[in-house]
């Protein structure tokens, strides 16, 4: 390809030289608590979407539960977007109220 | 409806198994970034809008990295497509529907990216100095307008970006390409300038120029351009300059950077006028170009097309930017004044070769670099010779460079073979370097030619023989002018030796060379008869062949300045070349052709003729002391021969005598003993009975021939009966031979050489 030809020369960025583009931020994924989503399924929720092993899915649902809201991790705006989707579709089909929100890092 | 392209379609299903590979859930607008960038017209497209895509392949590589988990092992699930994947595609599917265009490509996608704000794929893109502004316009307009494009695009952006991006160029092409000289000073990797105020006064006028602010060092390699140059930037970097210049940074292109590793044509151009618009946009910046004469046709594919010299007009001749080069004489005139109109745009400022003072003080200046260096100590006086002994001996190149090699090798040398006892460095140190750095053998290199000129008198009697009056006069004012009793712009000496054929006058010349450790350079006047052999010694006129090469006499001259020079037979010589010598022996110059000056001022001038010669061998009739006839007669011919303007500046005209029979012994002995010289190997030796010594002498003198028939009368009473022994008979192992006499008693003059052989 061209371009491995001809990159023998790797320019050096300067960093300070690009104030104003900043690097895009990171998201929390913040689910809601509710009053008639079952614990179970928040569990299920927190393993199959986001990856979390039983422990720490119970121990997300407890905090859930009794401080009202907890997060499921850090993503990229894409990913967070994505897995909320992800999640509400999930609450829908299950005919549950669970409602989750990103927030910046 | 708008159709996605094959390459997007082969695009798209690269980056989900991109993601698949990477073991993440999602393909995210960063994985279809990355397929971009492995496809061709990705490539195209982002280079193009001057994005380095290596730089953004490892930004995203990072970013998967630390910033996307990948899913546990163990569960199975499909790689889905996020939201903002979606968005991207539909986006450009949309506009492309809106555009009414037939098909959705790479470009389009790359478009849409720039409005999913939050995602990384749109930062990387930016980092690189690609706004969506460049894609649409490449994407639109094709890259065979981007340099308008760039001009649009810069124009439509804030200044402030624009100013940015200029920025970030600048430390790359500088960096790059070329060597930032005030660092270097800085650093204190620059050694200091001596002397060359003037030089360095007319430098700061041409840079304090409106226009045409260039200056240009044309000086013979070695005698130190870059160093002025690099001692300009020191001066800059401790503020002894004027206001003007304050503050100014001065980078040296790097011609070698510059050219290694461009594979297309216009990359070695397109880094030049990179380096020149960076120094254009910085504020006092000064470049220094080096050997100016490389861009002269570099990049050129033939005669008469662009080349990288073309590039720098421009900005020299309006004072956009300025620039120091240069160059040396030859190529200077070969290659950079030919093209007029680049040449016109420098003003050149020559640099002549130091001085043996100045030298000496640039050596002086310079010592504790060495000193430090070869953690030795130089003497003064050593300083002294390696100055005086370079000058002399070394000739091919430049002070003060040669001068430098000198101490620097001597500091090795000393430090190699002393393994530190020695902490200083002698005169007899650097002779010995020179010696071996010159060719020559040691003892001809010699600080004191003192005891050289006391001893010269009785050396050269040694060696001719009977001719003592013209040894003392020769002696005494080689050594009238060493006192400095000399006019200084005159040759050390020019001496006519009129005289007899074969009575030493070459042979004293050549002696003389070899005793004060010179060269010795001989031209045999009878090749120079006709009058257009002046060319031949001081160059062809312009138009004809040998042009170029300058003559025999002046490239000779100033190759070796200290020689004997013989000039064989004067009296055959043409008229016109008397006239070149009148000026040699009183100035002390000869200009070839070129306009190069050789320096006669170290040189022996000697000249030979028989004139008068005829005139001695007729006989006086009537009385009178035949002897003092015979120097009037002879003086009366070189009258004759040579005009008064030439006579008129010769040192002394001096006669060589006839030789007697006394003296025909003393050079039969000579005569032999160099036979025996020859013989040494085969273990011979020959001896001569007293009568065989004089009957040798008598035989070989003829008056009218001089010592040279000697040679024929050992070749056939000696050489020739010994061949047959040394080959096959009693003297193939070696012997003695004697050599006396048998006289034949009816008619003396038909004796003959005896000899008689004992074998061993």
């Amino acid at each position: 390809m061209e371009w491995k030809d001809s990159s023998d020369i790797i320019e050096e960025t300067e960093p300070n030289t690009q104030e104003d583009i900043l690097e895009p931020p990171m998201y929390k994924v913040i689910m809601l608590n509710d009053h008639y989503t079952t614990m179970e399924f928040v569990v299920y929720v927190l393993e199959t979407v986001f990856y979390k092993s039983l422990m720490e899915a119970i121990t997300i649902m407890l905090s859930i539960h009794n401080q009202g809201s907890g997060i499921c991790g850090v993503y990229t705006a894409e990913v967070a977007e994505t897995k909320i989707q992800k999640v509400h579709q999930m609450a829908r089909d299950n005919e549950f109220p669970l409602k989750c929100t990103m927030e910046e890092e | 409806m708008s159709r996605i392209n094959k390459e997007l379609e082969l695009t798209l299903a690269n980056s989900v198994k991109v993601a698949q590979e990477l073991n993440h859930e999602l393909v995210c607008v960063e994985h279809l970034l990355f397929a971009i960038l492995h496809d061709y017209k990705g490539i195209h497209i982002i280079s193009s809008c001057g994005g380095n895509v290596q730089n953004i392949i490892q930004n995203l590589y990072n970013f998967f990295k630390k910033n996307i988990e990948p899913i546990p092992a163990n569960s199975r699930s499909n790689v889905q497509q996020s939201i903002g994947f979606h968005r991207v595609l539909k986006r450009a599917i949309d506009h492309a529907n809106s555009s009414e265009s037939s098909e959705v490509g790479i470009g389009d996608v790359l478009v849409s990216m720039f409005d999913e704000k939050n995602s990384y794929a749109a930062y990387f893109l930016q980092k690189e100095n690609i706004s969506r502004l460049d894609i649409l316009e490449f994407i639109s307009h094709g890259s065979t307008q981007e340099q308008e494009q760039q001009q649009v695009s810069s124009q439509e952006k804030d200044d402030k970006t624009a100013h940015k991006k200029q920025a970030k160029k600048n430390v790359d092409f500088l960096q790059l390409y070329t060597n930032d000289l005030i660092k270097r000073a800085q650093e204190n990797k620059i050694d200091p300038l001596i002397g060359r105020k003037i030089e360095m006064q007319r430098t700061l006028q041409v840079l304090c120029r409106r226009r045409k602010n260039n200056p240009i060092y044309v000086g013979d390699p070695g005698v130190g351009k870059t160093a002025i140059a690099e001692g300009l930037a020191k001066q800059i970097y401790e503020q002894n300059v004027p206001e003007h210049l304050q503050d100014t940074t001065i980078f040296a292109l790097d011609m070698g950077a510059l050219m290694a590793g461009t594979k297309y044509r216009g990359e070695f151009e397109r880094r030049l006028k990179g380096v020149i618009d960076a120094i254009k946009n910085k504020e006092k910046a000064i470049l220094f170009i080096d050997e100016i004469h490389t861009i002269v046709g570099a990049g050129a594919t033939s005669g008469g097309s662009l080349d990288a010299s073309n590039i720098l007009k421009p900005v020299l001749s309006n004072g956009d930017i300025r620039c120091i080069g240069s160059s040396t004489y030859e190529e200077y005139k070969n290659h950079f004044s030919k093209d007029r109109a680049l040449s016109r745009r420098f003003e050149k400022i020559e640099i002549p070769e130091p001085s043996i003072p100045e030298s000496i003080k640039i050596l002086k200046g310079l010592k504790s670099r060495y000193e430090e260096h070869h953690q030795i100590l130089y003497t003064e006086k050593s300083l002294r010779a390696a100055v005086e002994l370079s000058a002399k001996h070394i000739n091919d190149r430049f002070l003060p460079d040669k001068a430098i090699d000198v101490i620097d090798e001597a500091g090795a040398h000393i430090r190699l073979t002393s393994k530190g006892n020695r902490k200083k460095i002698q005169p007899n140190d650097i002779e010995k370097v020179v010696s071996k750095m010159a060719k020559i053998p040691s003892h001809n290199v010699t600080t004191s030619d003192k005891s050289m000129l006391e001893t010269l008198e009785s050396r050269l009697k040694k060696l001719v023989f009977g001719q003592d009056d013209a040894i003392s006069a020769l002696t005494n004012s080689i050594k009238r002018s060493r006192a400095g009793l000399k006019t200084p712009n005159k040759p050390i000496g020019s001496f006519l030796f009129t005289g007899p054929t074969g009575v030493g006058k070459t042979e004293m010349a050549r002696c003389l060379a070899e005793i004060m450790g010179v060269k010795f350079m001989r031209f045999d006047m009878s090749e120079y008869m006709e009058k257009h052999a002046v060319a031949r010694l001081i160059g062809a006129p312009p138009g004809y062949i040998g042009f170029e090469q300058g003559g025999l006499l002046s490239e000779g001259i100033r190759k070796t300045p200290y020689c004997v020079l013989l000039l064989d037979e004067i009296e055959k010589a043409h008229e016109d070349i008397f006239n070149i010598l009148l000026q040699i022996m009183d100035y002390a110059t000869l200009t070839d052709n070129n306009g190069k000056k050789a320096d006669f001022r170290n040189v022996i001038v000697i000249m030979t003729s028989n004139a008068g010669a005829q005139e001695m061998s007729t006989r006086t009739i009537g009385f009178g002391d035949s002897t003092k006839d015979v120097t009037h007669k002879s003086k009366r011919a070189i009258e004759k021969i040579f005009s008064p303007e030439f006579r008129n500046r010769l040192d002394d005209i001096i006669g060589f005598q006839a030789l007697s029979v006394e003296i025909m012994k003393l050079i039969v002995d000579k005569a032999i003993n160099s036979l025996n010289a020859q013989l040494l190997a085969k273990r011979i030796l020959i001896q001569l009975t007293d009568e065989a010594q004089k009957y040798l002498a008598k035989q070989g003198y003829k008056p009218a021939y001089g010592a040279r028939p000697l040679e024929r009368v050992i070749q056939t009473e000696i050489k020739d009966k010994l061949t047959d022994e040394i080959l096959f008979g009693k003297l193939m192992k070696g012997g003695q031979v004697t050599v006396s006499i048998e006289k034949n008693k009816k008619d003396k003059k038909k004796s003959q050489c005896k000899l008689n052989i004992n074998s061993c």
